[in-house]
């Protein structure tokens, strides 16, 4: 049986979406732009607002508001938060880490 | 969230419009083929059939797409033409600048002696007849400009799409005119199309004047 492909799937990789967004929001100023930006993917993802993603995952909203702004670093990330990015298939998790330490002067 | 369903586009665009991010992905994810198909029309406009085939460039240009059209999705009216249709020549310039223009060496003797003659064309009345959005620009340009400068504006329009390399050299033979003058009348008249339409340029209006 033949496979059907449809050549307008163009297999959208989350990893760099989610390296573009950082980088939208660290040249806005944002203080933890990659953390930021795994959160909104995480949650976009879903197609869903602040208080359903966040009680999906068993998130606070409010610390769901203060990761999305910016306000927390990338190593202070809930795992809740890390699973659910984590959790789409393209994302990953651990490239995001490289690209956090990247920027922000490491390795 | 699926492209073919206006009242979650409609839903995911009022949340884009309200800054939400997040919304962006959700575009990407659930327009992505629409997106997609459009991002290969125009490079294949560009005469870039090459980039068209890779599946890694067109995904990358998706994503620069979704965020062109969350930054004007302010503008953006439920029930209209879907985002990435509306944002089309926002896109294109996107696109323009992501892959840069196609440059070919300049033969000086090959242009110097040949003259510019007008090229194939569309046919800009068979468009209007045909095409809502063509119908309505053409009632808009006869609204805002003389007899003389629209036939100028749809001369120019249809050796640009043809792809005439100085349509304002090719339009001011026809008409007796200086290129400049050309240039000049397109420019003005585009202007006030732009008051009337707002921000979007006109059908065929992609690349810069000649």
């Amino acid at each position: 049986m033949m496979r059907e492909v449809d050549h307008d799937d163009v297999g959208l990789d989350m990893t760099i979406y989610c390296e573009r967004l950082a980088e939208r929001l660290r040249s806005k100023g944002v203080p933890h732009p990659v953390a930021a930006a795994v959160a909104l993917v995480a949650r976009g993802h879903r197609g869903v607002d602040v208080e359903p993603f966040a009680d999906a995952i068993g998130l606070a909203a409010r610390e769901l508001r203060q990761i999305e702004a910016g306000m927390v670093a990338f190593a202070e990330l809930p795992d809740e938060i890390a699973f659910a990015f984590a959790a789409i298939p393209s994302a990953s998790l651990f490239l995001m880490a490289d690209f956090e330490r990247r920027g922000s002067g490491g390795v | 969230m699926e492209s073919d369903d206006p009242a979650q586009l409609d839903r995911v665009m009022a949340r884009l419009a309200a800054g939400d991010m997040a919304y962006a992905v959700t575009l990407a994810k659930g327009c992505e083929r629409p997106i997609a198909r459009l991002v290969r029309t125009l490079l294949c406009e560009m005469g870039r059939r090459d980039l068209a085939h890779d599946r890694d460039e067109v995904a990358g240009l998706v994503l620069d797409a979704c965020f062109v059209i969350a930054d004007r999705s302010g503008g953006w009216r439920p029930g209209g033409a879907p985002p990435w249709v509306w944002a089309r020549f926002a896109i294109r310039a996107e696109v323009a600048r992501s892959i840069g223009h196609r440059c070919v060496e300049l033969d000086d003797r090959r242009h110097d002696e040949r003259e510019p003659e007008p090229v194939d064309i569309v046919d800009y009345d068979e468009l209007v007849e045909r095409d809502a959005r063509f119908a309505s620009f053409d009632d808009v340009l006869r609204g805002c400009t003389s007899e003389r400068d629209r036939r100028i504006v749809v001369e120019y329009l249809q050796q640009q799409s043809a792809g005439d390399p100085s349509p304002a050299i090719t339009v001011g033979r026809m008409f007796g005119l200086e290129s400049a003058t050309v240039r000049q009348v397109f420019s003005r008249a585009m202007r006030k199309v732009r008051t009337v339409l707002g921000d979007e340029p006109p059908p065929s209006e992609g690349s810069r004047a000649a």
